[in-house]
Order: C-alpha cells, then sequence, then structure tokens
C-alpha cells in the first residue's frame, strides 16, 4: 500500500502541494490526475523518496520512504522523461539496474525486449520518443518493484502499445501483489484500467474515490475532469481567429 | 540478486567504471609531469652527470615542472570532484540515483572514496616510478624515501583538498556552470581575499611592505599577503614544501637534506576531512528539486558575485581610482537593471537569509578589524627602546656603497638600491626621526614642486625601506615608492655614522685585503682591480695612470683617509669644482670617450681637503699641473645650453628612480640631459657674464635635492659636450634664446 498522510510540498518558497492524504491499495492500480502543474509529478516524486516533504510524509506499507534504501530498492518511478545516458543501449541499461534492484528479473527483461522488438545492443539515443518510452516501461518492469510510479504512462506511446501497457499494469499489479499509481492527460484510456481515481486541484486534494462513483455522478471521467475546470474560455477567443458569436463567425473588417 | 550492500557495491563499480577514463587520462598527465619531467628530458635528466653534476642527489620532479605539477593537482582533483558529484545537477540524473536503493550517505561516501582511491592510484604510481629512476640513475639516498612519502602525501592532499571543494560547489550549486563558478570562487577565495588586502593596502598604507616590489631586484619589501597566507591557501600551500623537497642539490655545507615539517600537511588532511563531513552534511540537505535551476543558493550566489567583484574590484583599484569609480558605478546599474528586469540572480534576495546575513556580517567585522589594526601598525612606529637594530637605505655616492647592493645603469644614468644596517642608539634615533618625517609626510603625488617648494614638493620614484630588528627578533619593515628631495637629502645624515664609514673603508681596502670578486661589494672591484684615469673637471686633460699593485694599496689608503675626513656637506654639495676626477674602470678604451658612471666603474673627486691623495699624486708624478685646470674661461665656450632641473620636465613621466647623486660626463650630443626635455627651444646662454657666473658655478658633483639646471657645455677646441649641474635657482637664461 502506497499512502500519503497531510504531504505539502514547496519549491523555493512557492507552494506545489499541501496537506495531501490518500492511500493506493496493494494489488490496485490508482490514478492521479489533475490540471497542468497540478503537482501530480511533484507528488510522484515525493512517494519514490526523491524529494523530501515540508511536511508530512510518504508511506510505503507503513515504512517512511525518504532515505528508506530498502523500500526504495522496491520502488520503481518511471519519469515522463527518463534518463538515458549517451551512447547507453538496453543492455547497458540492464547492467545499470540489475545491481541496484534486488529482485530484477533476467527473464522478465529478455521477454520484454523481444515483445516490444527492440534491439538491445543499439543505442537508447538513437530510438524514437516511443521507443524510449517502451525501454522505460521495460526496465521498470524488470527490476519487479513492488511499488511502481508511472508517470505520464501513455506518453509517447501509439494506439496499440497504450492498450498492451494497460494490459502489462494490470496483469503485473494483480500478479506481483504490487502498489501503482499513474498519471495520464489521457483520461479515457486511463478510466478504464484503474480503481481509483485521485485528483489534484489547486495544490490540494480535489476527489478521491473509487472511479466509478465518478462515473456514475458525471458520466466520464473526462466530464468530470471539465466540470471542474477553472479556464475562461473567453480569454482565448479571437486571439488569431474571427470571432465566433454563437453559430456564426463574425467577420471584423 | 544484490541486497542493500549488494547495491552499495554495485554503485562503487559503475563509479569506478564511470571514472577510470578520467583518471587514466590524469595519470597520463602526471607520467610526464613526474617521471619524464626528471629522467626524460634530453639536457635536463637525472641520468646526465652534466645535470646532476654528482651532487644531486634525489629529484622527482624536473626543475621546470614544478609549478604544473602544483596547478595540475589542483585542477585534476578540481575536476574529478565536479565528474564524481555531476549527477546532482542534472534534473533526470539526480532523479534516477535519488529513487535508487542506495541512501545519500552511500552515494557520497562511494564518489568520495572512489575518487580518493583513484586520485592516490594516478599520483602515487607516477612518484613510485620516479622514485625508481632515482635509485638506478643516482643510487639510494638518505632521506630520499622520506621526501618521496611526504612529496607523494602532498600532492594527493592538494588534489583532495580540490576535490572536497568541488564536491560541495557541486552539492550547493544547481548547474554545471555554477557549480564550476562556485567551486572555483571557492578555491580562488583566499587568494583573492588575501590580494585584494594587499592592493588596498598598497595604495592606502603609507609604508606598506608587504608584497610592495622595489624597483630593483625581484623580492618584495616584505612577502605579501598571498605569501603570508599561502598556508592557509587550498590552492597554494603545498608549493613552497614540493619545491623545497621534490630535489635534494647537495650543497657544501652539509648532506642532509632539509628536514620535513609536516604540520601543515597534517592541518590539511584535517581540513580535507572537515570538508568530506560538511559535504555529506550537505548532501542529506540537499534538495533533489535543485537540479537544473541556478541562483537558488543564496550562499552560493553571494560567494559568486562577491569573490569575482572583489577580484575585479581591486585590479581596477590597482589601476587607478578613476577606474574603481567606473568600475563601481557599472557594478551599481548592472545591479540596479537586474533588479528592474526582476531577476533574484546575484545580490538582490528579497528575502533575509540568516546564515548568509551572518556570513556577511561576520566577513565585514573581519576586515574593518583588520583594516584598524592594519592601519594602525603601520602609523606607529617602534619605540627606541625596544629596537635592536635598523635597516636604512642608502642614497650616497655610489662608487663607496659599502654594503652589498642592486644597481641598474644605462649610459650615464643610474639607480642602486643598499641599505646599511645602524645598532647604536643613536643611529637607531636618527632613523626614527627621519622615518617618522617620511611617515608624518603621507603619500604624495609624483610631481614638481614649484619655487620655494621644490626641494619638499619634487617627489620621484624611489626606494626608501626601514626594517627594525625588535628585541623579541621580529623584523618590522616600511617601504615608501617614492620620497620628495628633502627626504632623500635627509637620508644623507648617515653618510656620518660608523656603518657607512666602515662600509667605505671596507669599498677602498685595496687588493690586499683580498679578492674583490669575492665579495658582495660591487664598488670595490673597480678600485681593486681597474685602470685608472685622472682627468681635470673641465675634461680637456686625461691622463692614464699605470701603477702596481703596492702603490694602488698606498693610492687606496690615502682616498680612504680623505674620504673619511670629508664633511658630507663637501661632497654632495660642493662650494668649489674638484681639482681633480679619479675614473677606475675596467673598459677605459669607452669609458674615456664619456667619463660617465656606470656600475662597473668608480670615481674619486678629488677636491682640497684630499690632501693624503693630492700628495701621494703628487709624490708619484701622477699629478699634473701644467695640464690640469678645473676652470673655464667663457671665451673658450663655443655653446652654452642650460635646461632647469626637473624631473618631470619630459613629456615622459618618470617610472624608474635615478639616484640623486649627479656625476659629470661627455657626451657627443648636446640633447644628452639626464632628464630630456622633449619639446621648446634649448635655452642657449649668450651673454658673456651669464656664462662666466655659470662657467665658475656649475659643479661636476653634486646631490640633486635643489632647485638648479643641467648645463652643456660644448668648447670650441672639442666636438664634445660636458654635462655639469648648476646649482641654485639662479636667473633664467631664457632672455638669451635665439
Amino acid at each position: 500500500m502506497i499512502e500519503t498522510r497531510n504531504v505539502s510540498k514547496s519549491y523555493f518558497g512557492v507552494s506545489v502541494l499541501e496537506g495531501i492524504s490518500f492511500t493506493a491499495d496493494t494489488g490496485a492500480v490508482c490514478g492521479l490526475i489533475g490540471y497542468n502543474g497540478a503537482g501530480k509529478t511533484t507528488l510522484l516524486r515525493v512517494i519514490s523518496g526523491m524529494y523530501r516533504p515540508e511536511t508530512g510524509e510518504a508511506l510505503l506499507d507503513g515504512e517512511a520512504v525518504y532515505e528508506n534504501a530498502e523500500k526504495k530498492s522496491r520502488t520503481f518511478m518511471l519519469t515522463e522523461d527518463m534518463y538515458f545516458p549517451p551512447q547507453a543501449s538496453l543492455d547497458d541499461m540492464r547492467d545499470f539496474y540489475a545491481g541496484y534492484y534486488p529482485a530484477w528479473d533476467e527473464g522478465t527483461f529478455a521477454s520484454l525486449c523481444a515483445a516490444f522488438r527492440l534491439d538491445r545492443t543499439q543505442k537508447i539515443g538513437s530510438f524514437s520518443k516511443g521507443m524510449r518510452r517502451q525501454a522505460g516501461i521495460i526496465l521498470a518492469f524488470s527490476t519487479k518493484p513492488r511499488y511502481l510510479l508511472l508517470d505520464e504512462i501513455f506518453d509517447g506511446l501509439d494506439l496499440s502499445m497504450r492498450g498492451v501497457m494497460n494490459t502489462l499494469l494490470a496483469d503485473y499489479v494483480k500478479t506481483s501483489n504490487a502498489t501503482a499509481i499513474v498519471t495520464s492527460h489521457n483520461l479515457r484510456e486511463l478510466e478504464d484500467n484503474i480503481d481509483k481515481i485521485v485528483m489534484i486541484h489547486g495544490r490540494r486534494l480535489g476527489y478521491v474515490g473509487p472511479v466509478a462513483e465518478i462515473k456514475a455522478a458525471h458520466g466520464t471521467l473526462e466530464q468530470y475532469f471539465l466540470s471542474e475546470r477553472d479556464i475562461d474560455d473567453a480569454a482565448f477567443a479571437g486571439i488569431f481567429g474571427p470571432e465566433r458569436n454563437g453559430g456564426a463567425a463574425e467577420v471584423q473588417t | 540478486m544484490a541486497g542493500r550492500s549488494g547495491a552499495a557495491r554495485h554503485d562503487v563499480r559503475r563509479q569506478l567504471q564511470g571514472s577510470l577514463g578520467f583518471a587514466s587520462a590524469g595519470f597520463c598527465v602526471l607520467l610526464f609531469l613526474i617521471p619524464f619531467s626528471t629522467a626524460g628530458i634530453p639536457g635536463d635528466s637525472i641520468f646526465s652527470v652534466a645535470v646532476t653534476h654528482m651532487q644531486m642527489k634525489f629529484r622527482f620532479i624536473g626543475d621546470d615542472f614544478v609549478t604544473a605539477v602544483q596547478a595540475f593537482a589542483v585542477l585534476y582533483g578540481f575536476a574529478f570532484g565536479l565528474l564524481s558529484f555531476r549527477f546532482v545537477l542534472d534534473q533526470r540524473r539526480a532523479s534516477v540515483y535519488f529513487t535508487l536503493g542506495v541512501g545519500r550517505v552511500r552515494l557520497y561516501l562511494n564518489r568520495f572514496l572512489v575518487g580518493a582511491a583513484l586520485l592516490a592510484v594516478t599520483i602515487i604510481i607516477p612518484m613510485a616510478l620516479s622514485l625508481a629512476l632515482n635509485l638506478v640513475a643516482l643510487e639510494p639516498y638518505q632521506g630520499m624515501t622520506a621526501a618521496f612519502l611526504y612529496v607523494s602525501a602532498g600532492i594527493f592532499v592538494t588534489a583532495m583538498a580540490a576535490f572536497a571543494v568541488a564536491a560541495v560547489g557541486c552539492l550547493l550549486a544547481g548547474t554545471m556552470p555554477e557549480a564550476v563558478f562556485f567551486s572555483a570562487a571557492l578555491l580562488a577565495a583566499p587568494y583573492v581575499l588575501s590580494s585584494a588586502a594587499n592592493t588596498f593596502m598598497k595604495h592606502l598604507l603609507w609604508g606598506n611592505p608587504f608584497g610592495a616590489m622595489p624597483f630593483l631586484g625581484d623580492a618584495p619589501a616584505a612577502p605579501s599577503v598571498t605569501d603570508m597566507f599561502s598556508s592557509a591557501n587550498p590552492v597554494l600551500f603545498f608549493f613552497e614544501d614540493l619545491e623545497a623537497h621534490r630535489m635534494f642539490y647537495r650543497p657544501l655545507e652539509t648532506d642532509m637534506p632539509e628536514k620535513i615539517a609536516p604540520t601543515i600537511l597534517v592541518v590539511w588532511v584535517v581540513v580535507v576531512i572537515a570538508t568530506t563531513l560538511l559535504g555529506l552534511i550537505i548532501m542529506r540537505k540537499r534538495r533533489a528539486e535543485q537540479a537544473g535551476f541556478a541562483s537558488k543558493n543564496p550562499i552560493v550566489t553571494r560567494i559568486c558575485a562577491f569573490v569575482p567583484l572583489l577580484f575585479a574590484g581591486a585590479l581596477a583599484f590597482d589601476l587607478s581610482a578613476g577606474v574603481s569609480l567606473v568600475f563601481g558605478l557599472a557594478v551599481l546599474v548592472v545591479i540596479f537593471a537586474l533588479g528592474i528586469l526582476g531577476g533574484d540572480r546575484l545580490l538582490l534576495s528579497a528575502r533575509p537569509h540568516a546564515p548568509s546575513i551572518a556570513v556577511r556580517a561576520f566577513l565585514l567585522l573581519v576586515c574593518t578589524a583588520g583594516a584598524v589594526i592594519g592601519y594602525g601598525a603601520y602609523t606607529s612606529l617602534p619605540d627606541a627602546e625596544g629596537v635592536t637594530a635598523v635597516s636604512v637605505s642608502s642614497v650616497g655616492a655610489p662608487s663607496y656603497v659599502g654594503v652589498p647592493a642592486l644597481g641598474s645603469s644605462t649610459g650615464h644614468d643610474y639607480y642602486f638600491s643598499a641599505a646599511y644596517s645602524f645598532t647604536s642608539e643613536a643611529d637607531v634615533a636618527l632613523a626614527l626621526r627621519i622615518h617618522g618625517e617620511i611617515s608624518d609626510g603621507g603619500r604624495k603625488p609624483l610631481r614638481s614642486g614649484t619655487g620655494d617648494n621644490f626641494e619638499t614638493g619634487t617627489v620621484v620614484p624611489y626606494d626608501v625601506s626601514f626594517t627594525y630588528t625588535l628585541e623579541s627578533g621580529k623584523t618590522k619593515t616600511w617601504y615608501y615608492d617614492r620620497a620628495s628631495l628633502s627626504q632623500l637629502r635627509s637620508l644623507l645624515a648617515f653618510e656620518n655614522t660608523e656603518p657607512v664609514r666602515l662600509g667605505r673603508d671596507a669599498v677602498l681596502a685595496g687588493p690586499e685585503n683580498g679578492d674583490a670578486s669575492s665579495d658582495m661589494l660591487w664598488a670595490r672591484e673597480a678600485f681593486t682591480g681597474g685602470d685608472i684615469f685622472l682627468a681635470d673637471p673641465t675634461y680637456r686633460s686625461m691622463f692614464s695612470l699605470s701603477i702596481d699593485a703596492e702603490n694602488r694599496a698606498r693610492l687606496l689608503a690615502a682616498i680612504r683617509a680623505d674620504i673619511s675626513a670629508q664633511k658630507t656637506e663637501d661632497r654632495y654639495f660642493p662650494k668649489d669644482e674638484p681639482l681633480g676626477i679619479l675614473m677606475f674602470t675596467f673598459d677605459g678604451e669607452n669609458d674615456v670617450n664619456s667619463f660617465s658612471y656606470h656600475l662597473n666603474n668608480s670615481f674619486v673627486y678629488l677636491d682640497e681637503s684630499f690632501e693624503n691623495t693630492l700628495s701621494y699624486l703628487n709624490a708619484n708624478g701622477l699629478w699634473f699641473d701644467d695640464g690640469m685646470t678645473n676652470s673655464i674661461d667663457p671665451d673658450e665656450v663655443e655653446t652654452l645650453i642650460v635646461q632647469p632641473y626637473d624631473p618631470y620636465i619630459g613629456i615622459n613621466k618618470p617610472s624608474f628612480p635615478q639616484s640623486p647623486y649627479f656625476m659629470s660626463y661627455l657626451s657627443d650630443s648636446p640633447d644628452d640631459f639626464r632628464i630630456l626635455k622633449d619639446f621648446g627651444e634649448k635655452d642657449i646662454v649668450k651673454d658673456p657674464a651669464r656664462k662666466k657666473q655659470i662657467l665658475s658655478e656649475m659643479r661636476s658633483a653634486y646631490f640633486l635635492s635643489e632647485e638648479g639646471s643641467l648645463v652643456a657645455v660644448k668648447y670650441k677646441s672639442s666636438n664634445k659636450w660636458v654635462y655639469k649641474f648648476w646649482p641654485g635657482a639662479g636667473d633664467s637664461a631664457m632672455n638669451d634664446k635665439e
């Protein structure tokens, strides 16, 4: 189980998160959503032990994660822009991670590389964005983490790969009794594959609960998301094109 | 599968693998700088007897490579530290490492230990190779092993100090450029602080000797502040010991290498350990989110701004107050511009930061205290009772300088720097009195005085120093890079003292008292071994005197006696022209054409008081009454040119001193004045009465501390111009201009 208790975080005096408390259950996938700059990635980094919160704590199965080498060795965070050393191949990254993660599974690594059809000896720097994402996914699952944090899980993946990702994730979490938190702006893909939603809104927790509840109340996750937004559409109107007046486009001369 | 310890071991392996390339490059450089430099360079190898002369007992580093080794040790350790800890500066890399199952302490220690191990190996192996080469080329020698161990340890600790500073720099900074700049600023800070302090002392503290370079010589009047605090400088603390212990060339007086005093090294080992621990604390507290963002740490931004600003400001101040004012204004403009742009970049943090405020307050306190104490220390002269000896600069006639001296001469211009030491109460009191007058006079601009203010207001470049030895054994030096003409004149008061008299006696001691070349009294050489010429002050009669060693000794004894009896006033401000001029020279063939002083000859101006000398010359047929005269008939003069004596009369202001004791000379040119007036018509004297007056009043030798004129005379019977000094304000010859 992943738990945050009253986590607050600020960057150089600017508050990013305030009083975030929720749990992500073992054997389940929790979706973390929010508008741009809401603090999703920051929260994931606090949970991964990378960042120290100003207040509160992040716990993995009841133990604080910050500077907890044992817990961190069972946690993998797939960041939006993962680091690969220049000139490194998948095999090189395998050499890197295998030594740091005690649960590293060579079989899983080989199987995933074959399934994704990625050349293990080719330099990752020559991969496309989507292929680099796939490389990260391979490494993430190969470390056999108990706690999996996936930031922008579908970013760079084509439609078919997104489906693969959903399947892999659901299977892994169930069979390994792991806990996963994922973030994505692709709410349609997300709502069918997660068990719980956590929404961050205005630095604070907006909603925590089962996806089914939101669907029951709003129809879809998208509709719920849009209903919570506080963007003024009128501010964008007419910046580049003719003003729109109801169903007609008024041309100004 | 790797457990926690497995992950830590894996981290060490990864770090080693990642650092091997860089360490290998450093190793190759050190192979060149150490064993190759001492044994592999043709013409400078320890395998060559022509180099070792059987006296060199060991040499680990070639003579021309010491600075390079020191510099490389610093750069090597610095770069290695940046390389080892750069992962905290990149957001993506930091994301990886801070999420691994290795704690921050372990991450830090692993990198530190790998760095230390590789630095040690890549330093010790080249040193060991050098030791092996020495053993083969020069055979084992006492102290060789101790020196090898000490030098190796010193280079290693130097590299580790830079490594530790770079590590701290990375951990406090946000980006690699900021880390490089900040770490470099930290390493440079001791030098910048000390050199800036020295610059301000040089300009604001009248009498400051620290780092003050005399016009002659390559050693400062007193060690610079940078040198004094070199042991506290991470870049320089081992440099002196490196130079001292990296080789041993056996001198005659001992067969033992210089004793090793490892205190400074032990201190710096402690400093490195302390810095390492500091880095560990910073690592634990470091915010991972700082990666990729500069200017987020107020201490870093302030040091990054303060150190280069102080350095540049001191440089500007050294150039001139005006330049530093412009520089300061430019800095203010930049700061305000940054404020307008809304950037909290350098100095405009809106939030008070307690540690940085404390640091600033402390620095301000230290600077103020230092300035007050320093000012007080150097405006108060020591009490006479506490002084056992004082050394004072000499300004007298160079031919009689009886102490080791440095000198420079070009044509008829010359300058020498020498100091006599005085121990008697009276002499110490005299020194303190004169010193007090110079000190109270303050630093005056280099320029000419006018009218009644000429002597006191004309300030010229000159080396004037007073070094007091106190009862405690300590010495204290004051150095002045300029003096007024009246102050230079006041130093002539020492001419009557016992040490100066004894010095003169030593110069004129004669060849029977030993080989002149074996001592430091360069003024003695010409007296004891040079050709002797006698001329009258008009230079129309010149004679070469041939005397044997025994007679030379008698001549010098006579001169010695006469000079001892001569009054200072008569020597430097004579009322009459001498009866004759003796020149002792090793280059008679050329010197007879100019009869001008330079460092390799010596002159004696024989006035009526030189009874012993004149008596000797007459008695031995060496005086020629018929041919010699010290007066000139105006009718014999074709042209007489007068130029006011003014050190600043030329277009180029003097930046190098000239000794104030004028000695006459011959020249082929009418434009060969000691100080040349570049523009304007020559003042040619035509009036016979004026001519007669000048001819009778001009002098062959005179101490230029008062108003007067430089005179050039051409006889009708000669192509040469005779240069003399006409003392006194006199009437201007302007009315006689053509």
